[in-house]
């Protein structure tokens, strides 16, 4: 061997690294002696995954359970799912970053070596991305089970909110689901990958190598620190106020201005607490100069100083997050509540008769059923829909009465407008050749015209029956208001909304339908029935002390005795029955009505709904149509959609809040390896060490997570205060879910990272160099 | 005879809160082929400051560097790893070997990293462990061997990729006297057999006096030059004491 002169013509060649299977090697060998390093970021990586697989597997999960999508209100759900995930990749992604960055500095000295053996930087990214690669794999494999777990638990949990029969849930697995839980890992890690690289770009090779250490200055301005403390107090009790009082009268507002504010505050916080503790506590003598606490101090409150806002962020996203997966349960689930008693009939069709009640032309119906009529055509009901004033060859029908290919009906009887397809059947028929029928001005009843038009009311309802709904212009909500009534804050609006009247014979045969107590009414005796529940005092108490009888349509009624009822006239998605007066039936002859419905139970109990949706559909006029079934799935994903998306957010906040506070109190553990070992020159107990230690973690960890506890507790008891319908106790139940939700993920973040910080310790005082 | 290394008019300077502290305040000097330089001074006198410049693993603030002809103060990252690979080998104090390969693996990955063919590889580790006596540890990780052990690894993997120059600094600072003689053996033997350029920082007389050459650095500046010549080792031995003495004493006499 001798010492040859190597040539730009070598250079060139020895580009070409034969690293090949050395990286492999390398990499390998790397991740396994940092495996403890790497564990953090190993979890927190495959919940993400798993998170993401289960909520976005929601929508297979569905169909496993057999569930119609009539109203597609489920694939709403599943879309807002993908549109949080998104979100959620880009915390998760900000995570892993961080994370990295973290792991990056604890090998500075290591990377160093490789720039100082002359490895390009290429080849250390190179090397560094095949590590993070091969851990991603490992969070990867992980992460999948674990989603496929959680998702079945989902599944169990909506089954449960849907009232299905436990026997439809089974195992099931969405590849679509692996499939973007795959992608997102991809995302993930080429970002890092970026991040990575320019990370490395900026590293000198002296400052690897020497891997200084520094203290940061700590700006310890006492005055500043008082105020900005009792200015933080005083906006956090602020935003507390807000969102208990709400003083713009906008809940809203309320929210996300309380929000706001009490986040404001916790930053002010963070900033200025370490100062106070240090003045506080070290003025103490007894206390400061007591062992390690000196040590302990200055250190917390260095480091709480210079990590601040971060420290702030993880606590704002801790309260939000067990706020999110408490309140998000309790208003799904206010929101589904008493709607067992508001779908009372299996199918429902509406005829409406004030102009303003009828369906407005859309997109899709320019035109408008209110612009149907051409002004200067007398004969409506012949022809369809015009676009200017009068028929001619072009558009709707011809004169020959055949439609025209180009607008309004088409010869093989689909409709279309220019060439554009009815998608949602708005416009009508299927069957070619119906003209449209405004339900408003039909003579005769509302069961008639449904025969009239081929309607198959016997076949699709075993029983059926008519309800129609009047109002007089004189009878409001105010009539039902004694005087001396105490009036509660949430009734200050009461009093101007119109009392709907009916007549008792179609009120039995609803009665009837729903399988409830009719009732018989004096000549002069009227009932009243409601459903919501704030009205429940209002009515009490105008049946104890009314004085005056009703006056309606000229006659002068007064309240049977006990008649007051709680019903649901209709199909409805949330309680809406503010007071519906039931009286003698020649009292309504006269009256202007506002509403008849047709409400029926199905003849056939597997095939009524799809039946009844066709015929519906096959029909061309404006009644307004519902059926339990779709109103039943309406309300219910709505009260799923809200507790999911309180899951997912309040999860995945943990785990970013948890993750970065391990990442942090971890990072410093390292540094203070050091100054351990300094301590240990100066003759510290081993056990003295080891509390310090625990005092630092248990503190940095506990100070974010009882401040979040406060600003949560505050905002779950202020919903809790707001939502009337549910008992404590069923609400509590969710309080309950949270919090050991967040326990348990907050908790194994700061069980890890105590472990860690414990052995970083250990190892630095024990001389004893654990599995390098 | 050829240089390798040459520096001129090396400055580098510290600016940190209002103090500007100059490390090396002026350095000129070259290095032949085949030479054995020793850097001595004390603490704070800017020795591993150049050692660190000259290595690139720092830089200067004005002034340059050429080292097998090539100004290596102006080169780009890329090109300067490319030069770390091919042209320079490292000895540090705290030998800096990778914990996770081991010793044997140590050696090669200077050689995967410049590309060297992989059947060659083994054959250059075992040939050169073999040369300083280090072949019953390679197989051995670096938390099971003793420094000296470790140092004297760190010397194969200096030497395995035919440097123009190799650095050394205060490679026996954490060693112990037989250990040392040991090291220092290896890089005499390097030297003489192998022709092998060496400059070595230390502050240690005994060390230095294995040099052929010192450069003695205070205050950023080489104030003194001393030449072996025919001397022999203890002899060298004294007149570098002498200087060292004079350095340490008259603080009027110090530039």
């Amino acid at each position: 061997m001798s010492f040859k002169k190597t040539t730009s013509q070598d250079i060139r060649k020895s580009r070409k690294s034969s690293l090949g299977p050395v990286f492999f090697v390398m990499a390998f060998k790397n991740v396994r002696k940092s495996a403890r390093d790497y564990l953090i970021y190993f979890f927190t990586l495959a919940l993400g995954v798993a998170m993401f697989y289960a909520f976005n597997s929601i929508g297979k999960q569905f169909s496993v359970l057999e569930i119609a999508d009539t109203m597609s209100f489920i694939s709403f759900t599943v879309a807002s799912m993908a549109v949080i995930s998104v979100f959620v990749c880009v915390i998760i992604g900000f995570l892993i970053v961080y994370a990295n960055r973290f792991l990056l500095k604890r090998r500075k000295k290591e990377i160093g070596i490789y720039m100082t053996l002359g490895m390009s930087e290429r080849d250390i990214s190179g090397l560094l991305m095949l590590e993070t690669l091969l851990i991603g794999i490992f969070a990867l494999a992980a992460g999948i089970p674990i989603g496929i777990l959680v998702s079945q638990g989902l599944m169990v949990f909506s089954a449960q909110m849907l009232d299905m029969p436990m026997n439809h849930t089974k195992l099931f697995i969405s590849q679509e689901s692996i499939a973007g839980s795959i992608l997102f890992f991809f995302v993930l890690f080429f970002i890092v990958h970026l991040f990575n690289k320019k990370e490395i770009r900026k590293l000198k090779l002296i400052e690897l190598l020497k891997a200084e250490k520094q203290n940061e200055a700590i700006n310890s301005n006492g005055i500043v620190s008082i105020v900005s403390f009792l200015l933080c107090i005083f906006i956090m009790v602020a935003g507390y106020y807000v969102l208990f009082y709400d003083p713009l009268q906008n809940m809203m507002s309320a929210l996300v201005l309380g929000i706001l504010l009490i986040s404001a505050g916790t930053i002010l916080f963070f900033f200025s607490v370490s100062t106070i503790l240090l003045k506080i506590f070290g003025s103490i003598k007894g206390y400061y100069y007591r062992g390690l606490n000196m040590f302990v101090l200055r250190q917390l409150s260095s480091r709480i100083k210079s990590s601040g806002l971060s420290m702030a962020v993880i606590c704002i996203l801790l309260f939000l997050s067990t706020a999110s997966m408490a309140a998000g349960p309790i208003l799904g689930e206010s929101s589904v509540k008493g709607t067992d008693k508001s779908m009372p009939y299996d199918a429902e069709l509406v005829r409406t008769y004030q102009e303003s009640d009828q369906v407005q032309g859309g997109e899709n119906d320019p035109w408008g059923y209110a612009d149907s009529w051409d002004q200067n055509d007398p004969e409506k009901y012949n022809d369809g829909w015009d676009h200017g004033d009068s028929w001619d060859g072009q558009d709707g029908w011809d004169d020959d009465g055949s439609w025209d290919g180009q607008d309004g009906w088409d010869d093989d009887g689909s409709w279309n407008q220019n060439g554009e397809e009815d998608v949602d059947q708005q416009w009508g028929a299927a069957g070619g050749g119906e003209p449209f029928e405004n339900s408003a001005l039909w003579e005769g009843s509302l069961t008639e015209n449904l025969q009239r038009l081929g309607f198959p009311l016997s076949d699709i309802f075993g029983e059926y029956g008519e309800l129609t709904i009047y109002f007089s212009d004189g009878l409001k909500e105010r009539a039902f208001l004694v005087e001396g009534y105490p009036k509660k804050d949430n009734e200050k609006g009461f009093g101007d909304f119109s009392i709907g009247i009916v007549g008792v014979e179609e009120y039995n045969r609803m009665m009837e339908l729903q399988k409830k107590e009719k009732i018989s009414l004096g000549e002069d005796e009227f009932a009243i029935t409601y459903n919501m529940d704030e009205y429940r005092n209002i009515y009490g108490y105008y049946a104890e002390n009314h004085k005056e009888p009703l006056r309606i349509n000229g006659y002068e009624l007064n309240l049977k005795e006990g008649a007051v009822y709680v019903r649901t006239l209709g199909i409805e998605n949330v309680l809406m029955n503010n007071g519906t007066v039931v009286v003698p039936q020649k009292v309504v002859s006269g009256l202007a009505a506002n509403r008849t419905m047709l409400n029926g139970n199905f003849r056939d109990e597997d095939g009524g709904h799809a039946k009844f949706v066709e015929a519906v559909r096959s029909m061309n006029t404006n009644l307004i149509w519902t059926t339990r079934q779709d109103t039943f799935v309406e309300v219910t994903m709505a009260n799923i959609l809200l507790s999911y998306v309180g899951l997912y957010l309040g999860i995945c906040f943990i785990i970013t809040a948890g993750a970065v506070l391990a990442l942090q109190q971890l990072s410093q553990a390292a540094d203070n390896q050091q100054r351990f070992l300094l301590l240990q020159k100066l003759g510290t107990k081993k056990r003295m060490m080891l509390k310090a230690m625990r005092t630092q973690v248990v503190v940095y960890f506990a100070l974010p997570f009882f401040l979040a506890l406060l600003h949560a507790g505050v905002m779950i008891f202020h919903t809790m205060n707001a939502v009337t319908n549910l008992s404590l106790a069923e609400q509590l139940k969710y309080v309950y879910l949270s919090g050991g939700i967040m326990l348990a993920l907050y908790g194994s973040y700061f069980v890890g990272t105590y472990l860690s910080s414990r052995r970083m310790v250990l190892e630095v005082i024990s001389k004893k160099k654990i599995g390098k | 005879m050829e240089k390798v290394l040459i520096a001129k008019d090396l400055v580098k300077q510290y600016v940190t809160k209002g103090h500007i502290t100059n490390a090396l305040n002026g350095i000129s000097f070259d290095v032949c082929r085949g030479e054995y330089v020793g850097i001595m001074g004390a603490s704070g006198s800017g020795k591993s400051t150049l050692l660190n410049c000259i290595a690139t693993i720092d830089q200067v603030t004005s002034g340059n560097i050429y080292i097998a002809g090539k100004d290596i103060t102006t080169i780009s990252e890329n090109q300067l790893s490319a030069f770390r690979r091919e042209q320079l080998g490292f000895i540090f104090q705290d030998f800096n070997l990778l914990d996770t390969l081991n010793c044997k693996d140590n050696i090669a990955l200077a050689l995967s990293i410049l590309g060297e063919k992989p059947r060659l590889i083994s054959k250059k580790v075992n040939e050169i462990a073999n040369e300083l006596g280090i072949t019953q540890i390679l197989k051995k990780y670096p938390y099971e061997i003793s420094g000296g052990q470790k140092q004297r690894v760190a010397c194969a993997r200096a030497i395995v990729t035919e440097p123009s120059l190799i650095l050394a600094d205060e490679p026996t600072g954490a060693l112990d006297s037989k250990s040392a003689f040991m090291l220092l053996d290896n890089l005499e033997y390097l030297n003489d057999q192998k022709g092998a350029t060496i400059v070595m920082v230390t502050h240690d007389a005994f060390t230095a006096s294995h040099c052929g050459r010192i450069l003695f650095i205070q205050d950023g500046r080489i104030f003194y030059e001393l030449y072996r010549g025919d001397s022999d080792r203890k002899a060298f031995f004294q007149k570098i004491m002498k200087v060292v003495s004079d350095m340490g004493g008259d603080n009027d006499h110090v530039l």
